[in-house]
């Protein structure tokens, strides 16, 4: 049982390192071909305005913003990439280039980024440098599929003369046209990006994929639509405003990397600032050092396993840090002792020891501390719930108890169970135990999640 | 409007005639603009009819986005400031139809401005009557210097001059409304004209180039593409403001969840209770009359509210232990900063908040704990939360005396001046008490106080006359931990 899991376990690590290969091959591929065939024909529509793009890339990729649920965006560089793509006309110099150039010069700024940005981690902390590969690809896919869409469009456009570029102050025809034509193929583009990376994250998580995606869309329209409208708006302006347009049409995109870096910030300050006050019980003594700590991170992997959107995550990992607070109101600790005859004997603090009733009261005034914040209602909504069992014996199902509460009861068992130990025997018994109550007083969908992410690995 | 200084009167009824005699004007120029008016007032970029139909779209923008909220783009501490999206598309008419024209877009901002309910009469017509005059004001110095120097921002040849030109015009439009709105403000409050105005510029100086691309930007995209291109100008600016909200959703729930915590630790121990919240706000005091600036005032909250946290650690028996405490149960109780800085540790950013909880038992003159650092070693926050820890527990009620009133407390911080506490923070908390502020104080003030020497029952060594027996119970002084930075990360030893 343990061999066969512990092999499914790092089949599952395999693949996902395999899931990323594919769309690094096609990139590769993509910029290999791109880049012969700009050797062959030289850069079109003048060697400068290639050159800024591609800094201006490069300076965007060294300024990503670390979003919450390991998201990653670099709007200022994905803004210029797209632009590029779309750009015809920039001030009186034609940009009739094709789809290979825009590819090169994603490619080359999105490296010289990523190497830039690795170069100075390594010499300002000493680390090791970490290229980041995933967002180059990133970078050369989606540009690829602008340009792609965009491109031989924009030619046939041209071509047929549908749209002229006039001398100063005529006017376009047609531009509206071509403003729509940019926008399908912009949005397209962030499509194929939050493709790219749903199924990535899927893979790397385990998690269903119908709903990453979901997740990702949600997730990336607030920094997605200042990316995209700005790119439009600097091809749009560029025949006019030439380096004007990318200055200031590149305000919005700047506006939303500081906004969103910001707000990284604080959520990220926001997290410690519960991942520490949640100690106060080890502190007090209620707890098991890092017993916290531990649920949340299960709850977290199982959550991402039963594929939890990115809100519900949130709630889930701090409900999960916070789930003994309760236990503040007790005058002394739960005394350790064993479950059942035989079994290891459990420190104390662990809530499985105590009588169903005492484990409610507990779990009521944890929610009521957390509902005082008056924010974090959803929270308090789990905490409350932690205890309830799936299907009482001879019940229901009952169908407003939360998926996240389900998790955390799983979980806090468990940890209450194993703790930090290490051994082999003690997790195998543990999950065995859980599956005795699976279908009952364990969801034995969170059960089977939980019981394939503690098999002890082996090597 | 009656009971308005007759300054304040005159001033509102300048305003408006101003704007109608303008209004006026507008009209009358409006359906006769020729080339000769182009040169001579500047009437935008397009032929006369053109130029109706640009107008009429643009009433309807500033309707559109006045009606919707106002943006918040850049947050600031003394509250996010409303990029109003009116000023750009303002911007952008004078750029697009001209004086007369952007005269007459202004003035739609009235028929708004009638539906807001909680505006009195009065403002609304001085507000948009100052809207028309400052649109009229820039417009009138934009077109000015841009038909004798030929600048045309529509042209293929957009030009640094062009720039400059717009966000000159830009400034003197943001000049002139403050300077009403400042005027207004002088005339009702008495204070300095001058002084005001340089606030409220202070305040509007980065919303104002952010409006001056803005509008910009909204009238190169209209001239070029079309309406359509207009919304994605402005719809990068609802998600800015979306963020913003997030951020201030995220910031509050950090604060509540904090306080809510703090209270369900504060149940532990019910003299306590309330007294780290009390503690937040005097030293919010302290730092206000030290005029901290506003992250670390926010970070001087967080330490207020954490600093004894550490105390769940020390058992409860020895808390409220009535009787003399033995040395061991001293040094149980001296552990409590050293344990409040292990739990705030991991939270990031706070590192003057770290320091502070560390070391809010310090004294001034190095008889202290945990380190026993003297004077200025001391960092700030820890200065500060002293006094104002100490300025609270006197305050409050205690098993073994009543609470002190005020003064005496006051007194009893003045006495131990460059002993326990830094002057500079008594000082300021006696200056914020008479600013005004009133401090939340026991109901029960008992005046005359049975001192001891030792207090006997249930020690708090918040309370000076406590905390003067426990200093002579010198604690050992970790030498090797002596700057702030490797104490912040070594935690219990």
């Amino acid at each position: 049982m343990s061999n066969w899991a512990a092999g499914a376990q790092s089949g599952n690590s395999r693949s996902a390192n395999r899931s990323d290969a594919p769309a690094a091959l096609l990139a590769a591929f993509i910029s290999v071909v791109a880049i012969a065939y700009v050797m062959q024909h030289g850069i079109l529509g003048g060697v400068g305005i290639a050159m800024a793009f591609t800094g201006f890339i490069a300076f965007g990729e060294m300024f990503r913003i670390q979003l919450p649920n390991e998201r990653v965006a670099a709007p200022v560089a994905s803004a210029f990439a797209v632009a590029y793509a779309l750009v015809i006309q920039f001030g009186s110099s034609s940009q009739d280039y094709g789809v290979a150039q825009a590819v090169v010069v994603a490619a080359a700024g999105a490296c010289i980024g990523a190497v830039s940005s690795a170069l100075l981690g390594q010499f300002r902390q000493g680390a090791g440098p970490t290229l980041q590969v995933e967002e180059i690809v990133r970078r050369i896919l989606t540009t690829f599929a602008v340009a792609a869409v965009f491109r031989p469009v924009a030619a046939f456009m041209l071509h047929r003369g549908y749209v002229v570029y006039g001398q100063a102050g005529q006017e376009t025809q047609h531009g509206l046209l071509l403003a729509l034509v940019m926008l399908v193929a912009a949005v397209l583009g962030t499509m194929a990006d939050v493709i790219l990376v749903g199924l990535a994250r899927s893979t790397r998580q385990n998690a269903p994929l119908d709903r990453t995606l979901k997740d990702e869309f949600r997730e990336s329209l607030p920094i997605g639509v200042p990316t995209t409208s700005s790119a439009v708006l600097m091809a749009l302006a560029a025949p006019w405003m030439s380096w004007w347009a990318l200055v200031i049409f590149a305000m919005p995109v700047l506006l939303s990397q500081f906004a969103f870096s910001r707000y990284a910030r604080v959520v990220s300050t926001n997290e410690s600032t519960i991942r520490a006050l949640a100690r106060v019980t080890e502190l007090g003594g209620y707890t098991e050092l890092q017993h916290a700590d531990r649920v949340a991170d299960l709850s977290r992997q199982v959550g991402l396993q039963l594929g939890l959107s990115s809100k519900q995550q949130l709630a889930l990992e701090r409900a999960a840090l916070m789930h003994d607070i309760g236990q503040l109101s007790l005058a002394e600790a739960i005394p350790g002792g064993r479950p059942a005859p035989g079994s290891p004997f459990i420190p104390g603090g662990a809530t499985i020891l105590l009588e169903l009733e005492q484990q409610h009261d507990l779990a009521k005034k944890g929610a009521a501390v957390i509902r005082d914040t008056k924010f974090l209602d959803d929270v308090a909504d789990i905490v409350e719930r932690q205890v309830d069992p799936y299907r009482p014996r001879g019940g229901s199902l009952d169908p407003t108890l939360p998926l996240a509460s389900r998790i955390i009861k799983v979980a806090n068992a468990y940890d209450d169970l194993v703790g930090g130990s290490l051994e082999a025997d003690r997790r195998l018994q543990a999950v065995a135990r859980l599956r005795e109550g699976a279908g009952h007083e364990y969801d034995p969908a969170v059960v089977d999640v939980l019981a394939r992410i503690s098999q002890p690995r082996l090597s | 409007m009656r009971d308005l200084p007759w300054r304040a009167r005159s001033l509102i009824f300048f305003v408006a005639a101003t704007a109608v005699a303008l209004l006026v004007f507008a009209m009358k120029h409006l359906p006769a603009a020729t080339l000769a008016d182009s040169a001579r007032l500047g009437s935008g970029i397009f032929a006369p009819r053109e130029t109706l139909k640009v107008m009429g779209l643009l009433v309807v923008l500033v309707l559109v986005t006045k009606l919707a909220a106002s943006v918040a783009v850049f947050e600031s501490d003394r509250g996010p400031f409303g990029v109003d999206q009116v000023t750009p598309v303002l911007m952008a008419s004078y750029l697009l139809v001209g004086t007369s024209g952007a005269i007459i877009v202004a003035a739609s901002v009235f028929l708004v401005m009638l539906l807001e309910q909680d505006l009195a009469m009065v403002k609304k017509v001085f507000n948009a009557g100052v809207l028309i005059i400052s649109v009229s004001v820039a417009s009138a110095f934009y077109w000015f210097v841009a038909v004798r120097t030929h600048t045309d921002w529509a042209n293929s040849s957009f030009t640094l001059t062009a720039f400059g030109l717009i966000l000159a015009s830009s400034a003197i439009f943001v000049g002139t409304n403050c300077y009403f709105i400042a005027a207004i403000v002088s005339s009702v409050s008495g204070s300095s004209l001058l002084a005001t105005w340089r606030g409220i510029v202070r305040d509007v100086a980065g919303p104002l180039v952010v409006n001056s691309v803005l509008g910009l930007m909204l009238a190169t995209v209209y001239y070029h593409v079309g309406v359509i291109a207009m919304i994605l100008v402005l719809l990068p600016l609802y998600v800015a403001r979306w963020v913003f909200a997030q951020i201030a959703g995220e910031r509050a729930a950090q604060e509540a969840t904090l306080a809510a915590l703090i209270k369900a630790v504060e149940t532990k121990d019910w003299y306590t209770k309330g007294h780290s919240e009390r503690v937040a706000v005097a030293s919010l005091q302290i730092g206000g009359s030290l005029k901290l600036d506003p992250d670390l005032m926010r970070e001087l909250r967080f330490a207020g509210m954490l600093h004894d946290v550490g105390k769940l650690g020390v058992p409860t028996g020895v808390l409220i232990k009535p009787g003399r405490l033995d040395d061991a149960e001293f040094d149980a109780i001296k552990r409590h900063p050293v344990l409040g800085q292990e739990v705030v540790r991991g939270i990031e950013f706070l590192d003057e908040a770290k320091r502070g909880i560390y070391y809010h038992h310090e004294r001034i003159d190095g008889r202290g704990y945990p380190e026993g650092l003297k004077g200025d070693e001391i960092p700030l926050f820890a200065r500060i939360l002293g006094v104002a820890d100490a300025f609270d527990s006197m305050t409050q009620v205690r098993s073994y005396r009543g609470a002190r009133s005020v003064e005496a407390a006051l007194e009893e911080l003045d006495a131990h001046r460059n002993t326990q506490f830094d002057t500079r923070m008594v000082d300021a908390l006696m200056g914020a008490l008479a600013a005004g502020w009133e401090p939340e104080t026991s109901p029960v003030v008992v005046t005359a106080v049975v001192e001891t020497g030792v207090p006997a029952l249930g020690v708090d060594d918040d309370d000076p006359s406590a905390a003067a027996a426990l200093a002579a119970h010198r604690p050992l002084r970790v030498d090797a931990i002596s700057d702030s930075a490797s104490a912040s990360g070594s935690g219990i030893a």
